[in-house]
């Protein structure tokens, strides 16, 4: 047990270490990156492009909106450098410039979320049709894990922005409370809150599923 | 404790955010509640689904794209429209200077149009005085060279 202890300790310190050094690496690019180094700016954009890119994906659930949406976070990134203050790490900075704009992304948008038009021509369109009417459903229409993914995906899009990004951020992208509240700007109970209802509602939503054996 | 704070708890634990002593709490509750033991094990269940998805890479143009967002945005590209009237200015001075300078040139080689008249005139009279040309202008009136031309002509 005490074996099982230390090793453990050993872990956290090693993530901590790990984290420390990304932070300190991070911070110099974002110098550099304020004084108009291109090469620095480059190399931040491969640390963080995948991350950030898949992020937005799957809020937008759109690659050229995904992409669209990053270009934007580093081209603020890019023009915002020397305005980094250092209070918070630079990840967290990037995720919150990422989450402000796809969070109004999202509102700008104004479509209903789940119109039978706007699932029409998405690729799970035909799980998306069956949320609407849970009473139509096929059981042989979920077999698979993939298609029981797409659903929870599908339920998801019912949450509101702020639920859904809450929801990503810790399903996804593992982030804790606390990190959470400070890309979104909220208390740590705000972010409870947030999560906890952002469940009950897809709770709410897959429950006809699963009394169907669906899920 | 009752089911709506179990519920609170099932979904802190769900995240790792249950301290170690209320998660003795919970699970006491778990123990004699069956419908809070079937939402542990639904969002369980449900939030699992969500953790493993398959992922997109950026495009290889991404770089070079954002860089050329950024020139558009800094002037290398468009250019911001109050520096249109920057570069108005200096370019209407620009041409009138040309202008002006074309006129001078043209003075100093004494090839403009004025010139050109001052020198036609002068040679006019030049050529009059070398072939004695003055002889042939109107003769006095009353004198016998006069009487005789308008005899001739008939004037």
């Amino acid at each position: 047990m005490g074996q099982v202890k230390s090793s453990k300790t050993k872990d956290l310190n090693e993530i901590r270490g790990s984290r420390l050094d990304t932070e300190n690496r991070d911070r110099i690019l974002i110098n550099k990156i304020a004084k108009r180094d291109e090469s620095a700016f480059e190399e931040f954009l491969k640390y963080y492009q995948h991350r950030i890119i898949n992020l937005l994906y799957r809020y937008t659930h759109s690659r050229s909106d995904a992409e669209e949406l990053a270009q934007d976070v580093f081209i603020n990134i890019w023009n915002r450098a020397d305005s980094f203050k250092g209070r918070s790490r630079v990840s967290t900075w990037i995720y919150r410039i990422a989450c402000n704009l796809a969070i109004n992304h999202l509102k700008k948008r104004k479509l209903p979320i789940l119109s039978i038009d706007g699932y029409i021509t998405s690729p799970s369109s035909r799980i998306k049709k069956d949320l609407i009417d849970p009473g139509a459903l096929r059981s042989e229409s979920f077999t698979d894990n993939k298609e029981k993914k797409a659903l929870i995906e599908a339920a998801i899009e019912k949450l509101s922005p702020a639920q859904k990004m809450a929801i990503l951020l810790s399903r996804y992208e593992g982030y804790s409370y606390a990190e959470i509240s400070e890309i979104m700007k909220i208390s740590v109970s705000a972010v409870e809150s947030l999560l906890f209802k952002a469940k009950q509602k897809l709770r709410t939503i897959l429950l006809p599923f699963k009394e169907k054996g669906m899920l | 404790m009752n089911c709506k704070r179990a519920k609170r708890m099932i979904s802190l634990y769900i995240d790792g955010e249950l301290k170690k002593d209320r998660e003795k709490e919970m699970f006491a509750h778990l123990e004699t509640c069956s419908d809070c033991k079937e939402e542990m094990k639904f969002m369980s269940e449900m939030l699992k689904n969500l953790s493993a998805e398959e992922t997109i890479e950026p495009s290889p143009y991404f770089f070079s794209q954002i860089k050329a967002k950024i020139g558009e945005v800094s002037g290398t590209g468009w250019i911001p429209f109050p520096f249109h009237f920057n570069l108005a200015f200096p370019g209407a001075g620009l041409l009138f200077l040309i202008i002006i300078s074309s006129f001078a040139t043209g003075a100093l080689l004494g090839n403009t149009y004025w010139t050109q008249v001052n020198s036609e005139s002068s040679s006019i009279e030049e050529t009059k005085t070398t072939f004695n040309l003055h002889t042939f202008e109107a003769l006095p009136e009353g004198s016998l060279g006069n009487l005789h031309s308008e005899l001739l002509g008939g004037a």
